[in-house]
């Protein structure tokens, strides 16, 4: 102490959220003052508090998790324990997660200053059956340890009496502390050697050693400077054992395990948690993958059961009956004008709008299951299958809700942290069958294959998907690095879900979408509306038409007429143009009735085999390439996507074509 | 604990902290901490998400930084929608394998 009894300096140190202010504003009440570290923006609270006849200054250091010079708190409160040097430092530690704080406990030992131990929350680590012996960790340590609730202010005044008992008596004061393990040792020692003739009065030369080792940057500068040329052999050292962190975080765990081992008893087997009890079905292989499919059929039915009938509603009686009463009611216009308002604003409009209530149940079932914590089991179970394509399970949900809507799907990348498996996915993902290529499916594969065309669906949709697979482990391995790296999770606890955390993230990603994927989506559905109207004012006779007739031989090549070719040219606006626009060339009065007469005989099985193949495949709709768009922040990425889809889409059609042409089936 | 804990993050895969914990005979928490301390040396790169609908673009990205959870935590403080954000944050790590190397020692 500074004088004798008179006062003292204690420095409170520990890791964030252990109850470390707590335990200063019960302490100093209302005498406290706020100022700055010096030359930081970091706050530095200081304040008096009196026990028996000694003023005890108490210094309220950062929060921090190690002394390793990574951030402005950690080097606050290292530079001040070894520089002002207070006569204690009390370290408040968590009862609940002890192992965390007594990392900071073991460094802290290796310095030149006394500790004392405040054991926070004892209550809490009661009620989770966990239970801190703090006389035994006491003896363990070496180190005053005092069990506290500072939240109730119990314990706190026998923090303050051992921490003045300490500074009263440094020569009862004997800690165990941590070593480096036991191959490294005689490193750490010629390092101490070479360095201990030049190492600062403040800075104990086994600590900077540690330091040095440990890869610390501020002190290897600092040393560098003081030896100079002496710096090499210090350099040598280090370069040969540029792993020697491990040894040194090493020795520390030994020593924290040692220490858990003796004071920790933790809950008998037969007393779990609620997120154990879920856990053990929700994170098995077999029972973790049913309850995963349960739950994202129950998510696909929600977000499609419900939201189809209002997006059926929302196309049938505000889009259609908008563009009608443009039509019938806005005749003054000009022609080209009502034709546009009608067929390309209110349509593109529309186009938008009909994915609001898809998007909209799909973020809030999703923002359910993130809230209370199952979507990190679901990606944990899903990992394996992920694997091969460089993914983790992370990926699996956007690219299963792609089987509704591919929009949907591609956003929910946003959940994917790495950029290389959130690419991956985003590139993946458009390829996965959505509801609107199967509303062609189920119409289009009876005209053509009668009774077996839910055979050739389901053919169709399992084709696909192993085109996914493979085109996902050729971006991987060829394309993206193939790099395959360990993914490591904490699992949080589950929770009841937040209303207002929920609504806000639907609402935010609602008003991005319809920002972002809405404007695209707008300009081009006016520009193609313009396209297959002018200049002849017909489809026939339009520059898609003209279009659409160059691209015959291509066609040929699948046994494809022009018209069939441009019906998959219009499903890039959206995938059930395809049936309105063949009901137009074919002059079928787009009934589906009528569809199937004109069409019925058309085409020769071979060819409507290929067609289907390829308007599974194909490019992606617009709204689908916005998004891409949005999503990758990349013109090149989304061209790849749409270049990518095309040639496998017409190397599929023609190799079914031709394959058949080759076998003799399905010619007539 | 710490040998016996970098061989299994090295091995390409998904484990949670709890399988770490069983596999290691300790407990969930000390493996935490070790990985903290790991990410700290480069060793992992953290990339910790807010549970948060559609996940938190702010902090969707790895810090890539050392110290990169307390970095994550004053990201979350720029984010606009941080105080409405789920108060349990998925934690995860990346294995990078890359420790200080001697190219960047001084």
């Amino acid at each position: 102490m500074n004088s004798a009894a008179s006062s003292m300096t204690i420095a409170l140190a520990g890791q964030p959220n252990v109850g470390k202010s707590t335990v200063f504003n019960t302490l100093t009440g209302l005498g406290q003052y706020v100022s700055n570290w010096p030359g930081k923006t970091c706050e530095q609270k200081t304040g008096q508090y009196y026990y028996e006849d000694v003023c005890v200054h108490v210094v309220d250091l950062p929060g921090t998790y190690s002394l390793t010079a990574n951030s402005v708190e950690e080097r606050i409160t290292r530079d001040f324990i070894i520089n002002c040097g207070p006569e204690v430092v009390v370290v408040v530690v968590d009862a609940v997660s002890l192992e965390r704080g007594l990392y900071l406990v073991a460094e802290l030992l290796c310095l030149p200053v006394r500790l004392v131990v405040g054991l926070n929350r004892v209550d809490q680590a009661a009620q989770q059956g966990i239970k801190v012996e703090a006389h035994v960790l006491q003896a363990a340590l070496g180190v005053p340890v005092i069990a506290m609730t500072a939240s109730r202010g119990e314990g706190v005044e026998g923090l303050v009496a051992a921490a003045v008992q300490v500074a009263r008596d440094p020569e009862a004061w004997k800690p165990n502390r941590p070593g480096i393990q036991e191959d490294h040792r005689p490193v750490l020692e010629a390092l101490i050697r070479l360095i201990a003739d030049r190492v600062p009065e403040s800075y104990p030369p086994e600590w900077v050693a540690l330091k040095l080792l440990e890869g610390d940057d501020e002190v290897t500068e600092m040393m560098r400077s003081q030896l100079g040329e002496g710096w090499a052999g210090v350099h040598t050292i280090l370069v040969q054992h540029e792993d020697a962190f491990l040894a040194v975080a090493g020795g520390r765990y030994e020593w924290i395990g040692r220490m858990v081992r003796a004071a920790v008893v933790r809950p008998k087997a037969g007393r779990v948690t609620v997120t154990d009890r879920i856990d053990r079905i929700a994170t098995h292989p077999i029972a973790g993958l049913l309850l995963l499919l349960l739950i994202l059929g129950g998510v696909f039915w929600m977000t499609y059961i419900i939201g189809s009938p209002l997006q059926a509603w929302l196309e049938g009686h505000v889009v259609q009956t908008a563009a009608t009463w443009v039509r019938s009611e806005l005749t003054a216009l000009p022609a080209a004008l009502n034709g546009l308002l009608a067929g390309g604003l209110i349509t593109g409009v529309g186009t938008v709008l009909t994915l609001l209530p898809i998007l909209i149940i799909f973020f809030l079932v999703l923002g359910v299951l993130e809230d209370v914590g199952y979507m990190a089991r679901a990606a944990y179970v899903m990992d394996r299958f992920m694997h091969p394509m460089g993914l983790h399970g992370k990926s699996f949900l956007p690219i299963f809700l792609g089987f509704g809507c591919n929009v949907p799907a591609i956003m929910g990348t946003r959940m994917i942290e790495a950029p290389k498996a959130r690419l991956i996915t985003i590139l993946v993902a458009p390829i996965v069958p959505c509801t609107a290529r199967m509303s062609v499916m189920a119409l289009l594969a009876p005209i053509f294959f009668g009774q077996e065309a839910l055979w050739v669906i389901w053919g169709l949709v399992a084709l696909t998907l192993l085109v996914m697979a493979a085109v996902g482990v050729g971006l991987h391995q060829f394309l993206l690095g193939g790099e395959q790296t360990a993914f490591i999770m904490e699992l949080p606890l589950y929770q009841a879900p937040s209303l207002r955390t929920i609504a806000q993230g639907v609402w935010q990603r609602t008003v991005d979408f319809i920002k972002g994927a809405g404007t695209i989506i707008l300009v081009v559905s006016v520009l193609l509306w313009a396209l297959s109207t002018y200049p002849g004012g017909t489809i026939d006779s339009s520059f898609l038409g003209w279009f659409g007739q160059g691209l015959a031989p291509v066609g040929k090549w699948m046994g494809l007429d022009w018209q069939m070719m441009l019906a998959l040219l219009t499903s890039f606006v959206r995938k059930e143009n395809t049936i309105p626009t063949l009901a137009v060339l074919y002059e079928a009065g787009g009934e589906s009735a009528g569809l199937s007469a004109a069409l019925a005989g058309r085409l020769a099985p071979a060819a409507g085999l290929a067609f289907l193949a390829v308007q599974m495949l194909f490019i992606p709709c617009v709204a689908t390439v916005a998004t891409i768009r949005q999503e990758s922040g990349s013109w090149r990425w989304t061209l790849l996507s749409i270049l990518l889809l095309l040639v496998i889409s017409m190397l599929v059609g023609i190799g079914i074509y031709q394959g058949a042409v080759w076998l003799g089936w399905g010619m007539n | 604990m710490l040998p016996r804990l970098i061989a299994l993050i090295s091995q390409p895969g998904t484990l949670t902290v709890a399988d770490l914990a069983c596999k290691l005979d300790t407990s969930p928490e000390m493996v935490s901490s070790a990985m903290e301390r790991l990410a700290a040396a480069g060793y992992l790169r953290p990339v910790a998400v807010p549970g948060q609908a559609g996940g938190c673009h702010t902090c969707a990205t790895d810090t890539g930084k050392p110290g990169g959870l307390q970095s994550c935590a004053q990201g979350c403080a720029s984010c606009s929608l941080a105080s409405s954000c789920s108060t349990q944050p998925l934690r995860a790590w990346v294995w990078t394998g890359k420790p200080r190397g001697a190219d960047t020692i001084p």
